[in-house]
């Protein structure tokens, strides 16, 4: 039987409130270190590095906890960033600065650097993994989407009349679903040395049946064939052979599916339970290049909503500030943080802007 | 001042708590302050009446109206008609003000079910200002963002309630939060108004060589009920002898009582199904513990009509509950999903008599503040007056 790792990912904005950061510690967080820790299983949790100094400073008693099941193992901290950006839209100098900046938090909590890098909304930019390798990551976590489109062809048709626009197209080569499953390298030279990273791929089959959205088995508590059968699904993915990644957002475990999470611990042998970095990943298959990719979704979301465009040409004009010394890279870093666009309600994101307009109103 | 109430649940035609709430103000009233009542029930009628049908009473100094009709109840089928709910729900207020309904200071607008009934019959001049409740936000139950695509139908009417509602009450801060992070309200527009208790009465005494256990709730996974069952095996493995009624009825009733059954302590239980609201009390006052395990609760009124008893409630640290409970003084706090935590302090409890009379006393103290009477006055000055 191969290893299973739970990889947990927790961010929240800037101008998120205290009582949201202390709904997310009191319901989420906290919890589920305290069932990890009763049930002796580790964990690797991915919190972005500005939400990790927040919990320092108003949950001291919950980063403490966290610090303590660092330091005894049971908890593996992975990086991301210092805030929940999006790649494809940061220039490169603040992409290293939030992955300085992640891993500076982490440093300071753990006494060492992660070595395991889970990238937001599994949002990958390609020249991530060279970064990543100079940075002294040695493995990556992606959705199993970034798999599919690594081994596509691409090709291109003419749309039909009377558009005749030119598509790309990209033809799935794949023909085993457990080549999915399985880890891979991905090599990045580094001004001639080669290095390797591994990349492990979230099993989304698995991740739906648990814990996605509001539909996963650990939503209905009360629903014990809807775990039962993500237990046996986890369990004949473990018997196959290959390690087993479950990455999720880390709110998907609260108040109302706390009992069945644990439940689900309950249903595997504890012995299958690693970190990620504690993976076994055996790498023998090669991927040469991982393309810039997100989830579909999300991509449509970025090319469709007016708001999210907005936000990039406004990013932009930052930039163009930045570069004549008007405003500070670190002022910026936080206003990268694209979480703000999802939340339910428009009006939410007005704080957002007024930060944004009130750098730009500095402009000479 | 002349309110007219509307709501989607009142007795008879009521199922959870917000009939309840309809009903209790009423039956409070205060002075200077007539309630009459406009119940149309969609969303949660069983099966939709074979015609429209309105029935009308009197109730002490109150009027009350219950309008069945079958077409405004189709509108909450799955899924939802969002136009055929807008149209009916026009035809629906025309028809009460063409009655002769109008006349009133407010309409305050329970939840968001109606909320267009309460938008045209004050478009339509039939109330001066348009005021509403908020019990249960759906965005109490969720961290983020994710919701089900189900809901999209409830979202957007608690969207247009917060929008066209001059003034809106919620029962407690966590209420108030969740409300004012979703649709960024403006502080002064949400009034905090705590709901009330009766006097309660005084426990019924020592019950025995058993601990009588209490649990009150519908049967939803947000009450935790899954929880029951560890607890209840939890006290047998401690040695301590322990009963629990467990009152309520739902969608999910089958499976807690499966799991207490799988579990073998379903002897350890009485489960009544459909306890009036009056009888209830009785139960409140011949209970030791009032056991808590919801994953959320935007007030937790079963909790505070415990306290109003004497019964002293143990519970799971969420939402508004820290609000009701003082840890140690009025009952215990216990983190989520902490079992052993629950465990641990029911033994206290039944291990300790003098312990649970201290602190049933500083319950019923603590209830004594929480009045409908102050809910009243707190709804008039701050939500139903203008300014």
């Amino acid at each position: 039987m191969s290893k299973i790792a739970l990889c947990w990912y927790y961010h929240l904005p800037s101008i998120a409130s205290d009582a949201e950061l202390s709904e997310l510690a009191r319901e989420s967080l906290a919890p589920l270190l305290a069932i990890h820790a009763k049930l002796g299983l580790p964990l690797t949790l991915a919190i972005t590095g500005s939400l990790l100094e927040r919990i320092g400073r108003r949950e001291p008693r919950l980063h403490r906890t966290l610090a303590a099941r660092v330091e005894a193992g049971g908890v593996e901290l992975a990086g991301t960033f210092q805030h929940e950006i999006f790649p494809p839209a940061v220039p490169y100098r603040h992409l290293l600065a939030h992955l300085e900046r992640d891993r500076e938090a982490k440093a300071a909590l753990a006494g060492r650097a992660p070595t395991t890098f889970h990238p937001p909304n599994f949002t990958w930019v390609a020249l991530l993994g060279r970064i990543l390798g100079a940075s002294g990551f040695e493995r990556v976590l992606l959705h199993q989407e970034h798999f599919t489109l690594c081994h596509a062809t691409q090709t291109w048709r003419w749309d039909p009349e009377p558009t005749q626009a030119l598509r790309s197209v990209l033809l799935d080569t794949t023909l085993d679903a457990r080549e999915r499953r399985l880890p891979h390298r991905h090599p990045v030279e580094l001004g001639g040395e080669r290095r390797e990273l591994t990349v492990l791929f979230r099993d989304f089959e698995l991740v739906r049946r648990l814990s996605f959205g509001t539909e996963g088995a650990i939503h209905r508590p009360l629903d014990g064939r809807a775990l039962d059968e993500a237990i046996a699904l986890a369990r004949a993915r473990l018997d196959e052979g290959s390690p087993v990644v479950l990455a999720d957002d880390g709110d998907r475990v609260n108040a109302i599916s706390l009992s069945a999470y644990e439940r689900f611990l309950e249903g595997l042998p504890a012995s299958a339970f690693g970190t990620v970095r504690g993976l076994p990943a055996d790498a023998s298959r090669e991927l040469a290049y991982i393309p810039s990719y997100s989830i579909a979704p999300l991509q449509a979301f970025w090319l469709g909503d007016l708001d999210a465009v907005h936000y990039l040409a406004l990013l932009g004009e930052l930039y163009a500030l930045e570069a004549r010394g008007e405003v500070e890279a670190d002022e910026l870093l936080e206003l990268e943080d694209v979480f703000f666009l999802f939340w339910k309600v428009h009006a939410r994101k007005q704080a957002y802007l007024d930060r944004v307009h009130a750098l730009l109103a500095r402009r000479r | 001042m002349r309110i007219l109430l509307l709501t989607s649940e009142y007795p008879p035609f009521a199922w959870g708590g917000l009939g309840r709430y309809a009903h209790e103000i009423v039956r409070a009233g205060a002075d200077g302050l007539r309630f009459d009542v406009l119940n149309v029930p969609g969303y949660c009628l069983e099966s939709a009446p074979a015609a429209f049908e309105c029935i009308a009473a009197d109730e002490g100094g109150s009027r009350v109206w219950h309008v069945l009709d079958p077409q405004y109840c189709a509108c909450f089928a799955d899924p939802p008609d969002h136009a055929a709910y807008l149209a009916r729900a026009r035809v629906l207020a025309d028809w009460f003000h063409a009655g002769g309904g109008g006349g009133y200071d407010a309409v305050y607008a329970q939840d968001f079910y109606n909320v267009a009934i309460a938008y045209f019959l004050q478009a339509g001049g039939c109330a001066r200002r348009l005021v509403a409740a908020c019990h249960l936000p759906l965005s109490a139950r969720f961290s983020y963002f994710d919701k089900a695509v189900s809901e999209d139908f409830q979202q957007r009417l608690e969207s247009a309630l917060v929008r066209v509602a001059a003034k809106i009450a919620v029962p407690s801060e966590f209420t108030r939060r969740s409300l004012a992070r979703i649709y960024s309200v403006p502080p002064g527009r949400v009034v905090v108004c705590p709901l009330g208790v009766g006097p309660g009465s005084e426990p019924a005494g020592a019950g025995g060589p058993w601990l009588r256990l209490l649990s009150v709730g519908r049967f939803t996974d947000q009450k935790g009920f899954q929880y029951l069952a560890p607890v209840l095996g939890g006290l047998r493995a401690r040695g301590i002898r322990a009963r629990l009624t467990l009152v309520g009825r739902g969608s999910r009733e089958n499976a807690v009582l499966a799991r207490l059954r799988a579990a073998g302590v379903i002897d350890d239980v009485d489960h009544l199904r459909g306890v009036g609201a009056e009888a209830v009390f009785g139960l409140y006052a011949g209970a030791d513990v009032y056991l808590s395990t919801s994953a959320h609760e935007t007030f937790g009124l079963a909790i505070l009509e415990a306290m109003a008893c004497g019964c002293v409630p143990v519970c799971f640290a969420v939402g508004a509950i820290p609000e009701l409970v003082e840890h140690g003084v009025t009952g215990y706090l216990v983190e989520p999903n902490d079992v052993d935590g629950l465990l641990e302090r029911i033994a206290a409890l039944a291990a300790d008599p003098t312990l649970r009379r201290a602190m049933a006393a500083n319950c019923r103290q603590r209830a004594a503040g929480f009045t409908w009477q102050r809910h009243l006055r707190l709804l008039e000055q701050a939500v139903f007056r203008e300014g």
